[in-house]
């Protein structure tokens, strides 16, 4: 289904541009642009921020059943029965990501500028930005599973290049390499994930898996030799009373537990922190780490085939939510704070995906990237004014100086938190709605418990929010005097970012209003609606209107409780929270040395690792060296023996051919 | 007639005898005269097989081997020559230095 005119072949130029303007910039960066590096890589996203708009407004403007925009470019592999392409995919769910990753990614590019003024290695820093800006568009415009995972690889070879940017530091480097390697392992089971979908369906395009699943076509799976229909495929056991599609789709979801750092794989976003703070924002909060629930949006026909694997991903994503944000109360770091909660709100996000509300879990990911990013740039706003200060307790009083940052610090807090209007409040909401009203036949129990926990989470989460902007902004100043003295608002390079990243953190839960607020306020669900062809139509409860207004009364209640919590904790009473932490110090050293799951990985996956490949590098250098060179000893050995026999005497030389042919021609004739 | 039997141990020993003197004299000329006796010997089997099957081919083959023998000891004499003028002796161990090394 292609359009009309040359709007498909826009559709590569999306992620081409930064992909030219990354090769350029690190081509003649270091000699001729230096500090203006920043023109070509911004001039590139926001080239890329427009075709996108064109290309939606084109989407738009197509009959609401058919809004793809599909491009095939080339052949790519050809094997056997196995065919890929090269090609492109705008449908409404594309559309949404691509919108986010491109619109976001300029503001942040835009305020990069400013952060990373001064910095020696500008022209690099604008080269990977540039080069992630171009591999996301590949990642969420790819029209089949293997083309997404080359620029899953991308966005994951950039998060490294970028969380190790400043890499003189050990600890920088060090935390690159490990999101690198726990990335790897997720990896692995998303192509054990690809190779289970091609040995079932021959294809790895997006559009004829889920035609196959619609109509329940007849395949050829790997393990039966015979064809049978999709839904009985699925539904045969692999053994340990695990189906062929729940091990697919479970391995597909640990690839997305690696990139959207959820447990047990999320140990690495917290670390990543170590990368410049744009970065932060852009890679770890607004959009690499959610691509994990796109894949899981992209994949939501075979999602929704295996109860059980949505009921892992629903308690996956829970316990991740729950877990981070009760670490997130206690750090001290302002970027960790936010890390956890980065971790915390994608715990949301698959809670969501995991009942099967691939809409809410998008809407989630929409304003999440509005705020979380907002956020991240606010306290980048602040590390700038501080001279590079993370510590909440070296803070304090902030909000007179740093007016914008503190007011916009304040709008993403609050669509953080949940309070209406605020974009998170519709999202946020929609989700804990899904959650209790969802029911899977595998685990009966698991969404009334998940939602009970996702409760006390958004307590906690309105906790360490709070926390986080009164220790910040209000009560009384304990910055160190000497930097106290020249604190100073941040250019507007860097404000008018936030001022629209926190206008769309203000106004971005407008477009998802659903349920019965939809309802009662005649608000039109966009983004819900926009998305109905993909990801299958937003079910209204009309009968649960009441329900649904007791959750909502109950989660912001809370929230205000926790806020009225943390502001007698934070500004009234400053000493409690060290007293409270005290009569509290086993719970509270366990949160804060993040529940000893480092160090338990440590001890179960890298000490033995680290054994395996020692022992392993023994026997490279010993035993299998060993060997080789022993070859080598012998045949240096015997070649000396016969060298011996050459010794210049004519007759010796007879003598041993007379034998040779004595003995040839007695073993020839007697025998 | 002679029997094929009888000349054919004849050329047997005379091959052994030149083996013998190849393998065991130290006089360079010697052993050029004991590889002409094998090559001798062999042209006695060559002319006793051929006279036996009564194929004239063998006495071909001989006259080749005589002439060939013949080039080979041209050589074989010039090189024994160099060897007496450089050394003033023709012993077989001084031929060691010509050893791959």
């Amino acid at each position: 289904m292609l359009g009309t005119g040359p709007i498909p072949e826009l559709l590569p130029v999306v992620p081409a541009l930064p992909f030219a303007a990354a090769l350029l910039v690190a081509l003649v960066g270091p000699k001729y642009l230096q500090g203006r590096s920043h023109a070509l890589s911004v001039a590139a996203a926001a080239g890329s921020f427009l075709i996108s708009a064109v290309l939606f407004v084109e989407l738009l403007g197509q009959n609401a059943e058919s809004r793809v925009i599909h491009l095939t470019l080339w052949r790519w592999i050809a094997s056997g029965g196995f065919e890929t392409h090269v090609g492109f995919l705008f449908d409404p769910l594309s559309a949404v990501m691509c919108l986010v990753v491109t619109g976001v990614g300029f503001l942040i590019h835009v305020y990069s500028i400013g952060y990373m003024k001064d910095d020696p290695s500008y022209f690099r820093f604008f080269s990977y930005l540039s080069l992630f800006l171009g591999s996301m568009p590949v990642l969420v415009l790819a029209d089949n599973f293997l083309l997404l995972f080359v620029g899953w690889e991308g966005v994951g070879l950039c998060s490294y290049l970028l969380i190790g940017f400043w890499y003189e530091k050990s600890s920088a480097s060090a935390a690159g390499l490990k999101a690198f390697l726990v990335n790897r392992i997720g990896d692995a089971g998303f192509l054990l994930g690809l190779a289970g979908l091609a040995a079932v369906f021959g294809t790895l395009d997006f559009g004829a898996i889920h035609k196959a699943v619609d109509t329940n076509a007849s395949v050829t799976p790997w393990f039966a030799g015979t064809s049978m229909t999709v839904r009985d495929c699925f539904a045969s056991p692999l053994g340990l009373g695990i189906t062929v599609g729940t091990a697919i789709t479970l391995a597909l979801f640990f690839g997305a537990t690696g990139k959207s750092a959820q447990v047990p794989l999320y140990v690495w976003l917290p670390d990543a922190m170590e990368g410049p703070t744009p970065v932060s924002a852009l890679i770890h909060a607004a959009t690499m780490v959610t691509a994990g629930v796109y894949l899981l949006a992209r994949a939501h026909f075979l999602f929704a085939l295996t109860p059980v694997t949505l009921a892992v991903v629903l308690g996956v994503g829970t316990l991740t939510a729950v877990i981070a944000a009760s670490i997130a109360v206690v750090q001290r770091d302002i970027k960790r704070v936010l890390a956890y909660s980065t971790v915390s709100q994608l715990g949301f996000m698959f809670a969501a995906a995991g009942t099967g509300a691939f809409t809410a879990a998008i809407f989630h990911l929409v304003t999440h990237a509005f705020f979380k990013a907002l956020l991240f740039l606010g306290a980048g706003s602040v590390m700038h004014a501080l001279d590079n200060e993370t510590d909440l307790f070296r803070m304090g009083g902030l909000s007179k100086k740093l007016r914008v940052t503190s007011l916009t610090f304040l709008v993403g807090a609050a669509a953080l938190v949940g309070l209406p209007p605020f974009a998170g409040f519709f999202s946020k909401d929609e989700i804990l709605f899904r959650v209790i009203s969802t029911t899977n036949p595998s685990a009966p129990w698991l969404p009334q418990a998940c939602y009970a926990v996702l409760l006390v989470t958004s307590a906690l989460t309105a906790f360490y929010t709070a926390r986080m902007v009164f220790l910040a902004f209000y009560g009384t100043s304990r910055v160190d005097s000497h930097v106290a003295a020249h604190v100073h608002e941040s250019p507007p390079m860097m404000t008018l970012p936030l001022a629209a990243l926190a206008l769309l953190a203000f106004v971005g839960g407008a477009l998802g209003v659903s349920g019965v607020l939809g309802v009662r306020l005649h608000a039109p669900d966009f983004v819900g609606r926009f998305l109905e062809p993909v990801l299958g139509a937003t079910s209204q409860h009309a009968d649960s209107e009441g329900a649904e207004l007791v959750s909502m009364a109950a989660v912001v209640g809370i929230a205000l409780v926790a806020i009225a919590l943390a502001y007698f904790l934070y500004v009234r009473h400053l000493d409690a929270p060290a007293k409270i932490a005290d009569a509290f110090s086993g719970a509270y050293r366990a949160l804060s040395r993040k529940l000893y799951v480092d160090e338990v990985y440590d001890w179960i996956v890298v000490r033995p690792v680290g054994w395996l490949s020692r022992l392993g590098s023994g026997v490279d250098r010993y035993l299998v060296d060993g060997i080789v060179n022993a070859t080598g000893v012998v045949a240096h050995g015997f070649s000396w023996l016969l060298g011996r026999l050459q010794n210049g005497d004519l007759q010796l030389y007879g003598l041993v051919i007379g034998i040779g042919i004595a003995v040839i021609l007695f073993s020839v004739l007697v025998r | 007639m002679v029997p094929l039997t009888h000349v054919l141990v004849f050329g047997a020993v005379l091959f052994l005898i030149g083996l013998v003197g190849f393998l065991s004299r130290r006089n360079f000329l010697t052993l050029f005269m004991s590889v002409e006796i094998m090559l001798n010997a062999v042209n006695v089997n060559l002319i006793g097989f051929s006279r036996s099957l009564g194929d004239t081919a063998g006495q071909v083959f001989a006259v080749f081997v005589i002439t060939v023998a013949a080039a080979e000891v041209a050589v074989g004499l010039a090189i024994l020559i160099l060897m007496y003028r450089s050394r003033g002796r023709v012993l077989v161990q001084d031929w060691r230095a010509l050893r791959d090394n």
